[in-house]
């Protein structure tokens, strides 16, 4: 599956309550080995928002300035998190997922943490 | 010496923003019909491109990555074309008008005219381009850009009234038949200028052309806060001449000659002769900057190979770009239209370009992921938003102004 | 492996494709093609423009995206200008002095 096609797609709870859209997929690197000796990138969940956007302007993240950090936010609404094995159904027209209640993306550890960032 | 050799970048870039062949025009009419009334604009635009050609500089320095692959980046496909194709179009029309520029300049020196000229001087653009390293180039036409500095000595020499000088500085409102609706068309194309994106594609292009690296955030630094100043100090120099000269008389500027003629008037042939050299010297160099402009943002946004750091066959379609904006500009300018009324149009496209420009900069000029270390502070966030905030009432009130006033009449 | 974390869309689409060893622009991301069917899901290519760029082929991603493409040539159009035109222009091949 492309993630333009992905991206955007309407995401519902297991009750079958709308939760928002898909804005972008979480990947960790730390999948099988492939041939260049390098771990695949894992799919390991999605980034959900309230409102259709499809750009988050890396704000789903804590970096600032804290005034525009704010205003993509009240476009935004809500910003949660739907990890894989959460996903109960996936298409291009719909994502379902397994439990009633989403994890505010913000909660998650690790997110906080320079070293987990790609830098160079 | 050596320090002065390692700015000029940023002196030729401040040169395409305030001194080019549309700028030496505007300034010198808002001299002669405003006095220095708008002299603020100035100082507030200097500030604003000091800190965004900082933060995109600084950016180039951290990540390599120059103005366009951000705004591609942080945009996307569509907006970012949406950004493409404004700002190009104002690097395109400036383009077209110093080409016409430079021709004028040789008409002044020569009595010849410029139709003749010009292609003459959109082939030594591109020739330029093609042989000229790129260092070398920014050295040779950013120093010789400042020899308009002599507009400043044309003021003192004029012996002004100072007293008067400073009370139109300090006075920032519309007098005589003046309106607040030219004034304030005026205040947007100069701030717009001030603030024209080429400056920032140009410079950061610039920055990854020098290969600046994280140790070269000093010169990255120097560039900027000596080359802008200076581009601003000679736009007011010429206001300055003007409102000294023609303001009294009730003189409008509307061509080169007269912009120009202080100089002789203060300071006789030589000075004449001196400012030729500058006016061809700072359009030739805002020539050389719009057209690698023309060939940075296309090429960066669609990710092709750019730069003169490669040979030109390495770089096709980046120097193809190049050559078929010359071309252009050639037959634009065989319509005999006035090179320097172009310019006045390319307001438009620059008001839609200036709020896509720098947002994208001053996201990531705060993003860990490039800045590592080095991201904004809180002063130049608060400062960086404040700038924000006033481009995108230029951008929102630039075309409206521009019809009310016919631009500027 | 260090276990990484990225975002598909903010560190990968529209990034800057450039050749590992070179350092040579290669073009834009245009997509990402993700495999969710296997048993753990994974990035499977990334696209620019028709070409598909196998994700084994992926050396670095930072502030670009670092390629050692094997089997791919993603420079045809550069190859086209240059070959018919540029080339063609006494100098092409020279550093500028």
């Amino acid at each position: 599956m492309r993630l333009s096609d992905l991206l955007g797609v309407r995401v519902v709870d297991a009750r079958g309550n709308n939760v928002g859209t898909v804005a972008d997929v979480r990947l960790v690197q730390d999948g099988p080995l492939q041939q260049s000796k390098q771990a695949a990138l894992r799919v390991d969940g999605l980034i959900v928002v309230e409102r259709r956007v499809t750009r988050l302007f890396g704000y789903e993240r804590h970096v600032g300035p804290a005034l525009l950090r704010r205003i993509v936010h009240s476009r935004l609404g809500a910003v949660r998190y739907l990890p894989w094995q959460d996903i109960e159904h996936l298409s291009p027209d719909l994502v379902r997922s397994r439990s009633t209640d989403l994890q505010p993306f913000e909660e998650l550890p690790t997110r906080l943490d320079p070293h987990q960032l790609p830098s160079h | 010496m050596k320090k002065l050799l390692a700015v000029t970048l940023g002196i030729l870039t401040a040169i395409g923003g305030f001194v080019d062949i549309g700028d030496l025009v505007t300034n010198a009419l808002v001299g002669a019909r405003f006095g220095m009334r708008l002299a603020w604009v100035v100082v507030v635009g200097v500030i604003g491109i000091c800190l965004y050609a900082e933060m995109s500089g600084r950016v180039v320095a951290m990540s390599g990555r120059p103005v366009f692959d951000l705004i591609r980046e942080r945009l996307g496909r569509r907006t970012g074309l949406f950004a493409l194709i404004a700002s190009f179009l104002v690097t395109l029309l400036t383009l077209i008008a110093e080409i016409g520029g430079v021709a004028l300049a040789f008409e002044l020196a020569s009595g010849v005219n410029y139709l003749l000229w010009m292609p003459l001087a959109a082939i030594a653009v591109w020739l330029v381009i093609w042989r000229v390293k790129f260092s070398h180039l920014e050295k040779v036409f950013g120093l010789l850009g400042l020899l308009l500095i002599v507009f400043a000595v044309a003021l003192w020499k004029l012996g002004p009234n100072w007293g008067q000088l400073a009370h139109q500085v300090t006075h920032p409102v519309p007098t005589g038949h003046e309106t607040w609706l030219t004034y304030a068309y005026y205040a947007i194309a100069l701030f717009g200028a001030a603030m024209t994106p080429y400056e920032v594609f140009f410079f950061s292009s610039g920055g990854v052309e020098e290969k600046w690296s994280r140790n070269d955030l000093g010169t990255e630094r120097a560039n900027v806060y000596l080359g802008f100043p200076l581009g601003g100090l000679l736009s007011l120099a010429i206001a300055g001449c003007t409102a000294v000269l023609y303001l009294p008389a009730g003189i409008k500027v509307e061509t080169l000659g007269q912009v120009t003629l202080p100089t002789a008037v203060a300071l006789g042939k030589l000075g004449l002769a001196i400012v030729l050299v500058g006016v061809f010297a700072a359009t030739f160099g805002a020539a050389l900057e719009t057209a690698l402009s023309c060939g940075y943002t296309i090429a960066q946004y669609f990710g092709w190979q750019w730069g003169k750091f490669v040979r030109p066959r390495q770089a096709s379609r980046f120097h193809l770009i190049i050559v078929i904006c010359l071309a252009l500009s050639i037959l634009v300018l065989l319509t005999a239209v006035d090179p320097v009324k172009v310019t006045e149009y390319s307001v438009v496209f620059a008001a839609m370009a200036l709020p896509l420009t720098y947002l994208p900069i001053l996201i990531i000029a705060n993003d860990p992921d490039y800045m590592g270390e080095s991201t904004n502070g809180r002063v130049l966030n608060f400062l960086a938003l404040i700038y924000l905030g006033l481009l995108l009432l230029a951008s929102i009130a630039a075309i409206p102004l521009m019809i009310v006033t016919k631009a500027g009449q | 492996m260090t276990g990484k974390i990225l975002h598909a869309q903010l560190h990968l689409m529209d990034r800057q494709l450039i050749e590992y060893r070179s350092g040579a622009l290669l073009g834009k991301v245009d997509d990402v093609e993700l495999d969710l069917r296997s048993e753990i899901p994974v990035v499977a290519a990334l696209i620019s423009g028709h070409q598909r760029i196998p994700a084994a082929d992926i050396a670095e991603i930072d502030s670009a995206v670092k390629i050692t493409p094997y089997q791919l040539n993603l420079t045809k159009g550069d190859d086209w200008v240059e070959q018919h035109l540029i080339g063609k222009i006494p100098g092409a091949g020279n550093e500028t002095e």
